[in-house]
């Protein structure tokens, strides 16, 4: 054991040794290396973005910040020759952009003028423009900002939103993966951000479409159903009797009303619990939570162009009743409004899950456009005949559901309803859900709506579905 | 182990009556035969011969061509030549080059940016620091033996922390320049010392004593700075760090007992040594550099003995301490929650790594520019964190290749070192290595958050008179190997009579 | 100005990362050529690397045939083991059998295992030290081999202190001030290299 110590040492070992010390520190410091590589390039972006950056307050000394502009081109915020920053004229579309556009203070951390600010502030100005602005004498300037909203879909949200309600609604192309709008109820005037400051309560400044979590009810049935249809078989002889109640465990999952003998379909069309209560016992919380997991929950969303918090889905050993109550979208079961609505554009391209872009064009000072940043490519999450049997039972969900009042007369509507319960005082209403698209590819809109406490989803979210495609159609964006 | 008093015994000496084949390419015959007057031609010959003028690799291959007999199985004689050409060759001019354009630009354009506060002494300062660089790197191999490669390269990193700080903090950048002229010349002490230096008895045990006794000083006279008490203040040369001074010391100390055929109980000096120091540095609460020394010494009585079994307890004590240290100071557990998650405390605790992270993104690829950008949000970003000032104002890709020179640095350090004669000079370069690149890698990795961060500088970068000395001493300790190398080269090829095989 | 400058400083953020690229690469090349140059000298003038060799010539085994040359290094072990300096593949022989330096003209060896180890005739017990100088045969479990020192001339400049440290020896050494065996004083160190090599001269004339 202490065979060296004898007191020989040969010397050709010592330099075998050496090799292995240097081995390893080399290793040391390319690991090092590839450490800095790999965290620089995932978090690079957002950490520049960082309200704590102090090099994007210095840099506006230097730089006039460029303008924000909607996706038809009208202003929604401008730096002005004092070199504050203005908002556009109409107090309805600065309210209705008024999370998205955010603030230029870094209040609203999350609002394009602070996130995209690299771009805003003449970051990403190549050298040639640098030595074009110092000849001609130019001031320097940013990059102005196109983004794939629409100002006008915005303010038509914010007009037929319940009033008084809070929530959220998210309308995107599926084909495009753009976000035609991000309107989070309540909203604050950017022109008088104090007035916002001074009631944290309302939380007007927070985008509820990205950063709100909330149960997502029975549109959580979706997952189930992707997930039954891809595990199990024989689902066309799946029968089910309703009764209005399904003992679980020590509980039993409710129904308003007894069903009757239901398939598959049927039950995802009348949004029946007790049907998905039962499935979810035959999945269990493995199956269930890899399906979730392969739609984006318990998943770090590093999306480029903005900021959504990770929806989750829990995977611990869940109890049977917890196995049953997450089934369909209560328990510790959480998404954002805007996930929900990229699980409809994945359902709609069959099966692809796009990154979603806030971003339409960056255009320089001198007019040309810029790249856009890459986005992560498109993956394939579910299997083209699962999310065409989807497409089918959404269909039905309109056509002979819970959600016929989203129906449109033109153009067929696919859809899910969903009325999470948030407390177990009966005064308290559910969040009101509708999350779906309209299937003809003229139309790729998808559209997911969140009413908070807003009651039944089939009877208050759905008609402002309908409303919001409506309009979405009527603009041919 | 033998203990008992050695008995001497003499083998038989051989004479020589007839000269072995090859000695007829031998320097000394040539003289021989090369006239009649061989006493005078002789000296004429050995003039030429004497290695100190072998500055041209052409020369020197002129006089290895001589002797017949000698290229021999693919060496030629210009490869025998470059092992002891004094003058520095294509790439180390090269680097020299380089680093001075890199130099005079940069302080140019220091000069330009600071020009509200400090004037033009940054143009004044080129003036200094350009023929420092290219003296130490081209013209002072020829006179000392040393090696160019490592001083190019080392002027370079001395020279990209001079720039850093001569634009963020004028102040700062005067004194560095100050500090790398004096390290300089600590530089040439160490590898003049050690190049020559036979008997290493007394020069360790003297350095250690003045080790510990240096080391104690902060306990006695220093205040409490950041948590750590490990300074002292000077009267003339203002704060001074005796930590960064006592790595020479362990250096040595561990060299010289962990070399040469000892026991374990004969190591136990050094270990001893180590392990005070690692208790005086507790005290003084400067962690980070306490987990330098002990790693190092882990690392050199690895290389040294190579029993595992005695490392791995090492180790596994190293890690109890570790764990232990976590217990008992607080300072230690905000560390290590501000590097899991430094957003939980933005402007507390994780204000400084934050900042460090904001700034290395801030910079892209290629940099903010010289001057641009605010580095001194962050907290010691003369200091510790200079690192991240430079990924801000030079660029990642800069960040990653400068982190490839050290790399460099290291691995020629450990290359140089593997060819001495004795396991003392192997074992010098390889503890002078494990320090380095330790301390880098710690400094680094702690910037980067890959680990917590420690209270240690980066070595040539950082602002720190005490901290340029050492490592610059260091760096003659590894100048003081690889001359030894060529020294031994030299006699093997001139002095021994030519080659024979 | 400001415009200006910013755009020379991004100039030289560009020309600096080329910089550096370029003395990355060229240390890497002037490394690796290096190494490849010493590693060829090395094994072709074995002056460089190794002090002495042992060729063997009597007793030799098939693994150990007579004429085998073994290269010294300056320190360190003797034995069976493939990790030892000179590695002799004889059985019987303990795997780490002795140790050895060369210092200036002479091979100090030292046995710590027992096995049959005899310089010129005379038997070491473990822990005595021998002293060869050139021409000297070590026999080593019955193999006998003839030491050969490259540098052959007394008073060179390899006296590195002992790595051979016991109690006594450092003793004997210290009193002796010049007298001990192996030290600077017998040769007069403070000859430089010059007078040396002269010495060398005029000793091999004569």
């Amino acid at each position: 054991m202490a065979f060296c110590l004898k007191g020989a040492f040969a010397i050709k070992i010592i330099r075998l040794r050496s090799r292995l010390m240097i081995f390893l520190m080399l290793g040391l410091f390319a690991l090092t290396i590839a450490y800095f590589c790999y965290s620089v390039y995932i978090y690079g972006g957002r950490w520049v973005a960082n309200p704590y950056n102090p090099r994007i307050n210095n840099q506006k000394r230097y730089v006039k910040m460029g303008q924000v502009m909607d996706r038809s081109g009208v202003v929604l915020a401008y730096t002005g020759t004092d070199g504050k920053r203005h908002y556009n004229s109409s107090e309805k579309i600065r309210r209705s952009v008024s999370q998205v556009v955010g603030d230029s203070d870094g209040k609203v951390s999350t609002g394009v003028d602070t996130f995209h600010a690299q771009y805003l502030l003449g970051f990403k100005t190549s050298l040639f423009e640098r030595v074009r602005d110092a000849v001609t004498g130019q001031e320097q300037e940013g990059d102005s900002l196109e983004l794939t909203i629409s100002s006008e879909l915005s303010g038509y949200i914010t007009e037929q939103f319940p009033s008084g309600k809070r929530g959220a609604v998210v309308v995107m192309n599926y084909k495009t993966a753009e976000v035609l709008a991000m309107v989070s109820l309540p909203q604050f005037d950017p022109v008088n951000l104090e007035a916002a400051l001074g009631d944290p309560e309302a939380g007007a400044l927070m985008n509820r479409c990205t950063q709100g979590l909330y149960p997502p009810g029975s549109t959580f049935k979706i997952v189930t159903m992707i997930s039954a249809v891809d595990h199990l078989s024989n689902l066309d002889d799946f029968a089910f009797d309703c009764t209005g109640y399904y003992p679980v465990g020590n509980y039993s999952v409710t129904e308003t009303s007894a069903h009757g003998i239901q398939n598959l379909r049927s039950a995802f069309a009348n949004s029946c619990n007790t049907t998905f209560a039962a499935l979810s016992q035959q999945l269990g919380y493995r199956l269930i939570g890899d399906t979730a997991g392969q739609l984006g929950f318990n998943e770090n969303f590093m999306f480029n162009d903005m900021i959504v918090y990770n929806s989750s889905y829990p995977i611990d050993d869940l109890s049977p009743e917890d196995l049953a109550w997450s089934s369909i979208g209560q328990g510790r079961v959480l998404a954002t409004p805007l996930h929900m609505a990229l699980i409809a554009c994945t359902i709609a391209n069959r099966g692809v899950f796009k990154e979603p872009r806030l971003l339409h064009r960056i255009i320089t000072a001198g007019g040309s456009d810029r790249i856009l940043p890459f986005v992560a490519a498109d993956r394939s999450v579910i299997t083209y005949t699962t999310a065409e049997r989807l497409e089918q039972d959404m269909i039905d969900v309109v056509r002979n559901g819970t959600g016929t009042r989203a129906a449109l007369s033109n153009y067929t509507v696919a859809g899910k309803t969903g009325s999470a319960e948030v407390s177990n005082d009966k005064s308290v209403d559910a969040h009101a859900w509708f999350v779906g698209y309209v299937t003809d590819s003229a139309a790729p809109y998808a559209v997911c709506v969140l009413i908070e406490n807003g009651g039944s989803g089939g009877r208050n979210a759905a008609p402002l579905a309908r409303k919001v495609l409506q309009k979405a159609i009527q603009m041919k964006l | 182990m033998p203990k008992k008093r050695e008995e001497v015994y003499t083998g038989r000496r051989m004479r020589r009556t007839e000269k072995p084949p090859e000695a007829a390419g031998s320097v000394r015959g040539k003289s021989e035969t090369a006239g009649t007057d061989s006493r005078g031609s002789g000296k004429k010959e050995k003039s030429r011969l004497r290695p100190e003028h072998m500055t041209d690799v052409r020369k020197a291959a002129k006089q290895v061509n001589r002797n017949p007999g000698q290229a021999r199985g693919g060496v030629t004689a210009v490869e025998l030549a470059s092992l002891i050409r004094r003058k520095p060759d294509f790439p180390v001019v090269l680097i020299a080059v380089l680093t001075a354009v890199f130099e005079t630009l940069g302080l140019m354009l220091a000069a330009a940016h600071t020009q509200q506060t400090v004037g033009m002494d940054s143009v004044a300062m080129i003036a200094v620091i350009v023929p420092l660089g290219l003296f130490t790197s081209l013209i002072l191999p020829r006179f000392l033996r040393m090696d160019a490669l490592i001083m190019a390269l080392t002027n370079f990193l001395c020279g990209v922390g001079i720039v850093t700080l001569c634009t963020v903090s004028p102040l700062r950048g005067n004194r560095q320049i100050l500090s790398y002229a004096l390290s300089l010349g600590g530089m040439v002490i160490a590898c003049l010392a050690v190049t020559h230096l036979n008997r290493y008895h007394g020069v360790t045990i003297f350095l250690m004593i003045a080790g510990i006794g240096i080391l104690v000083l902060p306990l006695i006279y220093g205040q409490w700075n950041n948590g750590a008490k490990n300074w002292v203040s000077m009267p003339l040369l203002g704060s001074f760090q005796p930590s960064e001074l006592v790595k020479i010391s362990a250096v040595f100390a561990l060299a010289y007992y962990f070399s040469a055929h000892r026991t374990l109980i004969q190591m136990m000096p050094a270990l001893l040594f180590s392990g005070v120091c690692l208790l005086i540095l507790m005290l003084q609460r400067d962690l980070g550099t306490a987990l330098i020394y002990y790693l190092s010494t882990l690392t050199v009585f690895y290389v040294a003995c190579g029993n595992i079994p005695l490392t791995m307890l090492g180790a596994v004590g190293g890690v109890g301490a570790a764990v232990m240290g976590y217990r008992m100071f607080a300072h230690v557990k905000v560390r290590v929650a501000m590097w899991r998650n430094p957003w939980s405390d933005p402007t507390g605790g994780g204000y400084q790594i934050i900042q460090a992270l904001l700034a290395i993104s801030s910079g892209g690829l290629f940099g903010m520019g010289l001057g641009q950008g605010t580095p001194e949000k962050i907290p010691a970003y003369y200091n510790d964190f200079i690192f991240a000032v430079i990924c801000e104002q030079f660029g990642q890709i800069f960040g990653v290749l400068l982190l490839a020179v050290y790399a460099l640095l290291l691995l020629r350090t450990v290359m140089l070192s593997s060819r001495s004669r004795h396991s003392l000079t192997m074992l010098l370069g390889y503890g002078t290595a494990a320090m380095l690149g330790i301390q880098t890698f710690m400094i680094t990795a702690g910037v980067i958050k890959l680990v917590p961060l420690t209270g240690v500088t980066m070595p040539f970068l950082s602002y720190g008179g005490s901290s340029l000395l050492s490592c610059m001493t260091m760096i003659g300790i590894v100048h003081g190997i690889a001359g030894r190398a060529q020294m031994e080269a030299e006699d093997g090829i001139l002095l021994k009579g030519g080659i024979r095989n | 100005m400001d415009a200006w400058y910013s755009v020379l400083s991004m100039v030289f953020g560009y020309l600096s990362a080329l910089m550096i690229l370029a003395i990355v690469l060229s240390a890497m090349r002037k490394t690796l050529t290096d190494h490849r140059t010493y590693r060829r000298v090395a094994r072709e003038k074995r002056q460089i690397a190794y002090a002495g060799e042992l060729t063997v010539r009597t007793g030799g085994t098939k693994k150990l045939a007579a004429g085998t040359v073994l290269y010294i290094p300056y320190e360190g072990t003797l034995g069976a083991a493939p990790g030892c300096d000179v590695v002799l593949s004889v059985r019987r022989l303990h795997l780490r059998s002795a140790f050895f330096w060369v210092d200036g003209n002479r091979m100090h060896l030292v046995p710590i295992q027992r096995d049959a180890i005899q310089v010129d005739g005379e038997t070491l017990k473990p822990g005595d030290e021998a002293e060869m100088l050139n021409g000297a045969v070590l026999t080593v479990n019955g193999i006998g081999m003839e030491l050969r020192i490259y540098e052959d001339h007394p008073g060179t400049r390899e006296k590195m202190e002992d790595p051979y440290v016991t109690r006594a020896r450092r003793a004997q050494v210290h009193k002796g001030r010049g007298k001990g065996i192996g030290s600077i004083g017998t040769a007069g160190s403070k000859k430089s290299r010059r007078q040396k090599a002269a010495e060398n001269k005029t000793q091999d004339e004569a």
